[in-house]
């Protein structure tokens, strides 16, 4: 399962503070949404339910993107090592 | 409780581009709630920002340069300490400690109190030692050696790969790709800070720091770690902030306690892809961002002056993580009488 890192921080404003590295990013409505629910514990099926419930996406398009975006998080170091889906 | 007055002479009032610590610690000092402090500086030239800052310097006396020897030094702090009654003496620069330290005595029997490392301290962390150093305590560091001529680095330079970091005594260091490039820069650093040079290996990475105070008995007093995120061309942090890392707090303490370290100290460390951290040099004295550390929470130059005071001082144990410092340059004003008083009498 995808579990942030202890070290980081997200503000509801979207503001992500890792504080071991010093690192901070902004992340859009949609990408703190999907970041919340990685924070609740949700995998890829869960979230992929509750944004197809909110959102008119195909889930093939919604994969690709979502996949894109968590390796967007990995190589930003904000996932645990080990916390592979 | 009522504060303790004191007056604390110190240097470092250079607050350029490239600053001093002195302004920094003043404004520690002067934010404290235990100590009342008078400040004197002590500048070396004449146009030390710190030295026309009133609201912070009560006054400034012109100290001639370490290079010059003891006795001019300790003559003029001898005048210095007549006039002013100095209680606590603070050294900012690398290039002072080592004439400091070696004045301790007399400047105890003056009744000038100072808390430095002691001269095993200062030379075995000596970037030159580094990997002895780093052997004795089991730290990691980067190989190096010093070089007194390029003859020299010839002979050793299969030793290493390039890049490598080029460095001086006291402070510069700059990354050479080549022999030639090693060539200009020790040229270059040699003309402004002497012999030996060092050449290090280069560590890829991360640079992080941390600020601390030892006790002298292997305790540490406060510690805050922190990653430049701006820095200038001359490698300088422009802005920095406070960082969570339990490893850098641990390899500090071990460094403290296995050293007895006593007084200010700045870890240069290297966090590398694999999250191994590098010693690259430790700086025997508060740096100039120490500020930083004061406003998360540990007040380090009010710990220095009272623990130079041989007052008992708590450890700081927390910090306030992800507080940021921004460097900013401000023209101050100041009257052509207050300098020519200072370059005429030395005193302002």
């Amino acid at each position: 399962m995808l579990k942030l890192k202890s070290n980081v921080a997200i503000s509801e404003s979207g503001f992500v503070f890792d504080a071991g590295a010093g690192d901070s990013f902004s992340l859009n409505a949609t990408g703190l949404e999907i970041v919340q629910l990685i924070q609740a514990g949700k995998d890829f099926p869960e979230i992929l339910q509750i944004l197809s419930e909110k959102y008119e996406v195909d889930p093939e398009s919604f994969e690709r993107y979502f996949y894109d975006f968590v390796a967007t998080l990995k190589q930003m170091n904000l996932i645990e090592q080990d916390g592979e889906d | 409780m009522e504060k303790i007055k004191v007056t604390v002479a110190l240097s470092g009032l250079n607050n350029i581009d490239s600053p001093g610590p002195g302004v920094p610690v003043i404004r520690g000092l002067k934010e404290s709630e235990l100590l009342d402090v008078r400040i004197i500086g002590l500048a070396y030239e004449n146009l030390e920002p710190g030295i026309y800052m009133h609201e912070l310097v009560d006054k400034t006396y012109k100290v001639p340069y370490p290079s010059d020897g003891v006795e001019p030094f300790l003559d003029r702090i001898r005048y210095v300490h007549e006039q002013e009654n100095i209680g606590v003496l603070i050294p900012n620069f690398d290039s002072e400690l080592f004439t400091v330290m070696k004045s301790e005595r007399i400047l105890k029997e003056m009744g000038i109190r100072v808390f430095l490392p002691t001269l095993q301290q200062f030379e075995e962390r000596h970037k030159s030692n580094l990997p002895e150093f780093g052997k004795k305590y089991e730290v990691k560091v980067p190989y190096s050696e010093p070089i007194l001529n390029l003859q020299d680095w010839r002979g050793i330079e299969e030793k290493f790969n390039y890049p490598v970091v080029v460095k001086g005594k006291f402070y510069d260091a700059h990354i050479a790709y080549d022999r030639e490039q090693v060539s200009i820069y020790f040229n270059k650093i040699a003309a402004k800070w002497g012999l030996p040079i060092v050449i290090q290996e280069f560590i890829r990475g991360t640079e992080v720091n941390v600020v601390a105070m030892g006790d002298g008995k292997g305790n540490t007093i406060g510690a805050v770690p922190m990653r430049k995120t701006y820095i200038t061309d001359k490698g300088k942090a422009w802005g920095g902030i406070t960082l969570k890392d339990s490893a850098m707090l641990e390899l500090t303490d071990r460094v403290i306690s296995q050293t007895r370290w006593r007084g200010g100290m700045e870890l240069e460390l290297i966090r590398t892809a694999k999250q191994e951290l590098y010693l690259i040099e430790i700086n025997p004295r508060l740096p100039a961002w120490v500020y930083l550390a004061v406003a998360s929470g540990q007040n380090l130059p009010e710990a220095l002056v009272l623990l130079a005071l041989g007052q008992e001082v708590k450890p700081f144990d927390e910090y306030e993580v992800g507080k940021l410092f921004i460097r900013y340059s401000y023209d101050m004003i100041c009257d052509l009488k207050a300098f020519e008083k200072f370059s005429t009498t030395g005193e302002l």
